[in-house]
């Protein structure tokens, strides 16, 4: 049995706008999606924002009921035995949410244990080691609102797994860390997915993935993409080649242009910095150079670099065409 | 067990974790400063329209302040969680929701005790009140039966925090309009027969008349029965508190508002 099946999973959000006029608005959130994650593995659901990846892991961790489909985790129904699954999973979301700042770390892990029913023999071990796991020991007395973003989502993490849950949802769980703190969070997650643990992660960023996640799911716009291993979905885009021209304030009929030169899979427009990189999956290789100068002609061009096709370009590549 | 430490440790914490009054430079003000003020202002304002009595200005306002921390504690234990974005948090976990949410109540109904004691401390002294000791004994059990009552209410101003946001508005009104309805500062059969009828479907309205009758000197066989009645109305708002918290957020899933803040 998976660990976690979701099966032609909908949900549609619903809404009044204005006060004489009431106007009702829909915003079909999933449309429809299918994924298993099996047990021990760590599972990635990639797709930009308002894909629809939180939405599925409030359903799943029962924090919505889906508007149709169906979803089993650990065999229980989200919608009909809540309290099955909640006894079982843990869940990680992103940003500030879900932790009390004007408690220490220690008060809000005790706090949340309690909340888990974690057995008080077990809860000061527990709670020693998983302040040891996510690098805390010596912290924990301090109140969370002098905790740095890094340190707030090791701290959540370590709240998730208080009752050892069979199942970690990690909702976008390095969303705003500055590097290292997203490194490190990145290390925790590793060192879980060698102890075993089923995780469903959700990420927009592909080297996050691409490093951690045994398989992924592509969704967009609320619909199933793509799943596979990363080396899989990077398969998609190896004929590639990945041309970045380093350009300043391209105008959409230009980008237009671009598109149509013969050899051109795809283009997306990308800000680094103070550039704008124009990122050109080919066909028929760095042939395709000149073309593209020609066509850029008039506007500034920096550097332009060839490359070997990534995850991300992959990425792109499914959610551009999705 | 577990559902015991969630109420009693649990109420606790999350007392500490939410309760934005908790620093003195903020709760002596606030919750302590504005029902003396209350209180002095409606004996002050029956003294010179000589209709009622100090004490009855007294025992009515020191009610209002246990019925005001009881509607605003319990009805923030969840708008707080709102508000400091845990509600999802603690609503994935498998803990009890009666002990979960009624846990907070314990330290709401004490707070709203100390408060009212420490106002009608004051106010007592300012006014030149006194009471006999077997007066005092009376009304404080009025007072804690009233504080029953108004944090059962609570519960339910509460639950409406799983639905939506503003729950403080309601608390204000509903607040605000005691102040009449309960019979804290006009006496009840000087209102229209249906606020009557209102107000004794409310908590505080037979704890006052109750406390009136005890802190007068009166005996528990003749406030007996306000007693016996305002415990029936926190019984039952218990009941409904409980029933509203299944129901609101079972719709608060299926809604998708557990999560807006």
């Amino acid at each position: 049995m998976a660990a976690i099946e979701v099966h032609e999973l909908e949900r549609t959000y619903r809404s009044r706008k204005g006060v004489i006029r009431r106007r009702r608005t829909e915003v079909r959130a999933l449309q429809g999606i299918t994924f298993e994650v099996a047990a021990g593995e760590l599972f990635g659901l990639l797709g930009p924002n308002g894909a629809g990846k939180t939405t599925t892991i409030k359903i799943l961790t029962t924090l919505l009921l889906p508007s149709g489909g169906s979803a089993r985790v650990l065999g229980y129904d989200p919608a009909r035995q809540p309290g099955e699954i909640r006894r079982r999973v843990g869940h990680v979301f992103g940003g500030d949410r879900g932790l009390y700042d004007r408690l220490s770390a220690l008060d809000n892990l005790r706090y949340f244990a309690d909340l888990y029913r974690v057995p008080v023999r077990e809860k000061r071990a527990r709670i020693a080691s998983l302040l040891e796991l996510v690098g805390l020991t010596g912290r924990e007395r301090e109140r969370v609102e002098t905790y740095s973003r890094g340190m707030r989502q090791r701290l959540h993490i370590a709240r998730g797994l208080l009752h050892d849950p069979e199942i970690l949802f990690l909702d976008e769980p390095t969303i705003g860390l500055d590097p290292v703190g997203a490194r490190e969070v990145r290390e925790t997650v590793a060192s879980l997915r060698a102890q075993g643990k089923t995780i469903l992660l959700t990420t927009h960023y592909m080297y996050e993935a691409d490093e951690l996640c045994q398989r992924i799911a592509v969704i967009a716009g609320g619909r199933f993409v793509a799943a596979g291993t990363p080396r899989e979905l990077k398969a998609r885009v190896l004929d590639r080649t990945v041309i970045e021209l380093e350009t300043f304030g391209v105008a959409e009929p230009t980008l237009e242009r671009l598109r149509s030169v013969a050899g051109v899979a795809s283009i997306a427009s990308e800000t680094r910095e103070q550039a704008e990189v124009l990122v050109v999956q080919s066909r028929i290789g760095a042939e395709i150079v000149p073309a593209l100068l020609l066509e850029l002609t008039g506007t500034s061009v920096g550097k332009v670099i060839t490359r070997e096709p990534t995850l991300e370009d992959a990425y792109v590549e499914l959610v551009g065409s999705a | 067990m577990n559902a015991l430490r969630v109420f009693a440790v649990g109420g606790v914490t999350s007392y500490r974790a939410l309760f934005n009054w908790i620093d003195p430079w903020i709760f002596v003000p606030q919750t302590l400063g504005y029902p003396i003020f209350e209180i002095l202002f409606f004996a002050y304002l029956g003294r010179f329209a000589s209709v009622q009595s100090d004490r009855f200005f007294l025992v009515g306002n020191a009610f209002m302040a246990i019925a005001i921390t009881g509607f605003f504690g319990m009805g923030q234990a969840i708008g707080g969680e709102r508000r400091s974005q845990t509600l999802a948090t603690l609503l994935a976990s498998p803990a009890n929701r009666l002990a979960l949410f009624l846990g907070r109540a314990v330290p709401s109904m004490l707070t709203g005790v100390v408060v009212a004691a420490t106002a009608f401390t004051v106010c007592s002294f300012v006014l030149r009140v006194h009471f006999a000791t077997h007066e005092l004994l009376g009304l404080a059990a009025a007072a804690a039966v009233s504080s029953f009552a108004c944090t059962s209410f609570g519960l339910c101003l509460g639950s409406l925090g799983l639905r939506g946001r503003s729950v403080s508005l309601f608390a204000d009104t509903v607040g605000g309009s005691m102040l009449l309805i309960s019979g804290a500062n006009v006496p009840l059969e000087r209102l229209p027969g249906f606020v009557r009828a209102v107000g004794s479907g409310l908590p505080l309205t037979h704890g006052i008349q109750a406390g009136r009758i005890l802190g007068a000197g009166g005996s528990f066989g003749a406030a007996g029965h306000l007693l016996a009645r305002e415990a029936l109305v926190g019984c039952c708002y218990l009941l409904l508190g409980v029933a509203m918290l299944r129901v609101l957020e079972y719709e608060g899933r299926r809604s998708a508002t557990l999560e807006t803040f």
